[in-house]
């Protein structure tokens, strides 16, 4: 453990030097001040405090966001240390493939949970205390946080997958860039498509299905759904109506994007040539 | 978990039975496969080699010799061909992390993160040894080595010799019981030379086994017990350093006279002296056969006076030459 630590810190070190981590955080706190601002000014006629109109507004620019963030700092972890050559230092060392990449993993993740609970956090803290007070909207806001470090893990995950297995540092960030469009664009739209294309055939179960499947639904509806009064305001409750997931499953979901690639990107490292 | 293995190593160090050879090496070869337009290249051939624990040994070879090779087998950084390397008894192939645990390795370039203080690189390096923190030493280690009072400053800030010093530090980290340093002093003035130098012979005091790889025939003759001459990836030389000092068993004594001499005298005509000018007659001859006496009493018999005298010995650098200079031996060239 105490190597993969180690690992962690200088991950998380050559973060916050090279500025991504307050790169990060400012960029969501200022992206969610002004969601707060902007988004919570129409309140009266839905009756439901501004701290969750808030997490409506923060959960659609997440699901944006979040995935570039996680896989612009990932997909060159382990490709571009390959290609500078310092992965074959880093493996001199008594550390274990999986180890490094555990190690790494933690550090990126890092980098994410601190924009999240500093830049959201930030944004919350003004609204709660701009705001007419109303505390019902703390634990969404709280989960919020949560799942938005879960989120990153997945992409993070997924831009190790890719990172190791690619051999140039350009197919991993064409790859990376793949991914996001592919699972934060494309999917909603071809779901979209189908569902309209092929009306009725597709049953409430399947499409609630199909959605979950894609660990930026999974988000969304983890922190739309799950709130009464977040899913009264949001337009996609309606969408898997009734058959929504209850938040443990999305949130299993959201693990298993999480570790799942980030096993296959130990193994495929472990089977690696640096 | 790391910690398992270095404890292990760490452990054997103080417990009873220390293997006998800290490093062991037997039927090395290093073949580097054809890359683009690179051909085959073969760096290490039947390589044996036996470090005893305690021992300061020097690796010595021309560049391109296989030292390197050697050193970053084993680091783990190339794959050897064939044959077995332990290091602490630990085969690199069975125990890769308890081998490479059991090595420091200080390396020929200088990579030092240069936005780190020494302390964070050596808290740092401690965790990737899997040192736990409060089994670290990282003060202690940068007094050794003093840099104590810079273990806060950016390690850009420091001068040549003190991150030499650093990276000294670096590979001791895990208390390693063999330390390998590749080429130490390469471009490193004479002082602090001469201080890397006290604090390699006090590290060894202290019972860590040294492997040295050494451009520098005087250094591996002033520190080492042991040296091993590398060249076209074949040891063709291993032995105490006296022993092969040895082995060029031919000194000199010239002696300058007052009087002016064309021609050997008689009484020393049996010795053979050349005569380089009429005022100076050297004589070559077998240490082994230590005939200066002889020489001395036959001088003064002839009625010479001697003025000066001084003696010429074989050094390193002599036998290194005549080695290196021999062509490859057959198998290598196949």
């Amino acid at each position: 453990m105490t190597a993969v630590l180690a690992i962690a810190c200088k991950e998380l070190r050559t973060s916050l030097r090279n500025r991504w981590v307050i790169a990060a955080t400012l960029l969501l706190m200022g992206l969610a001040l002004a969601l707060a601002w902007l988004g919570s000014a129409p309140v009266g006629e839905v009756k439901v405090d501004r701290l969750t109109v808030t997490v409506v507004s923060l959960t659609s620019l997440s699901v944006f966001l979040i995935p570039l963030v996680a896989l612009l700092i990932s997909y060159d972890a382990v490709v571009g240390e390959v290609a500078r050559g310092t992965m074959l230092l880093m493996l001199a060392y008594p550390v274990e493939r999986w180890q490094v990449v555990a190690g790494k993993f933690l550090g990126h993740l890092a980098v994410i949970a601190i924009a999240a609970v500093v830049g959201y956090g930030v944004a919350g803290g003004a609204v709660y205390l701009a705001g007419a007070g109303g505390t019902a909207g703390i634990p969404a806001f709280a989960w919020l946080i949560a799942s938005t470090v879960l989120l990153g893990a997945c992409f993070v995950a997924l831009g190790y997958l890719a990172s190791t297995l690619v051999r140039e540092r350009a197919t991993a960030a064409g790859v990376a860039l793949g991914i996001w469009l592919v699972m934060v664009v494309v999917y909603d739209l071809a779901l979209l498509g189908v569902l309209v294309g092929a009306e009725g055939v597709i049953s409430q179960q399947a499409f609630s299905l199909l959605l979950m499947l894609n660990p930026a639904d999974a988000f969304r509806m983890f922190n739309l759904v799950g709130s009464e009064s977040a899913s009264m305001i949001a337009g996609m409750a309606g969408a898997a109506g009734g058959a929504a997931p209850t938040r443990g499953v999305l949130a299993a979901v959201l693990l298993a994007w999480a570790v799942v690639p980030l096993g296959l990107a130990m193994l495929a490292f472990r089977r690696r040539d640096v | 978990m790391p910690r398992d293995n270095t404890a292990s190593a760490r452990t054997a160090t103080s417990a009873a039975d220390l293997p006998e050879q800290a490093v062991e090496v037997k039927g090395l070869n290093k073949t580097y496969r054809p890359s683009g337009k690179a051909e085959a290249k073969r760096a290490l051939t039947n390589v044996d080699l036996s470090i005893g624990r305690g021992k300061l040994f020097g690796l010595l070879g021309p560049n391109g010799a296989g030292k390197s090779t050697l050193i970053n087998i084993m680091a783990g950084l190339v794959h050897k061909t064939s044959g077995s390397m332990r290091l602490w008894d630990f085969d690199i192939d069975r125990n890769p992390r308890q081998a490479r645990a059991a090595i420091g390795i200080v390396p020929q370039e200088l990579n030092i993160d240069p936005f780190f203080t020494p302390r964070e690189l050596l808290e740092l390096q401690a965790g990737l040894y899997g040192v736990p923190p409060r089994e670290r030493r990282t003060d202690e280690i940068l007094g050794a080595m003093g840099l104590a009072d810079k273990a806060e400053a950016y390690t850009r800030s420091l001068s040549g010799g003190m991150r030499r010093r650093l990276m000294v530090a670096k590979a001791m980290v895990h208390n390693p019981p063999i330390l390998v340093l590749d080429e130490p002093t390469a471009g490193v003035d004479v002082e602090l030379r001469r201080q890397l130098w006290t604090h390699v012979r006090e590290l060894n005091r202290l019972g860590t086994t040294v492997l040295l790889t050494t451009h520098y025939l005087e250094e591996a003759e002033e520190l080492c017990d042991e040296i091993a001459i590398i060249n076209h990836g074949q040891v063709i030389a291993c032995d105490t350093t006296s022993a092969l000092l040895r082995r060029l068993d031919n000194k000199s004594i010239s002696l300058s006279v007052a009087e002016q001499v064309e021609t050997a005298p008689a009484a020393l005509a049996r010795f053979e002296p050349e005569i380089p000018d009429p005022h100076r007659l050297v004589f070559r001859y077998r240490a082994s056969q230590s005939p200066v006496a002889e020489i001395l009493a036959a001088v003064s018999e002839s009625g010479l006076t001697v003025t000066d005298v001084s003696t010429e010995e074989t050094d390193l650098e002599d036998i290194f030459l005549q080695l290196t200079a021999a062509p490859p031996r057959p198998e290598a060239a196949a």
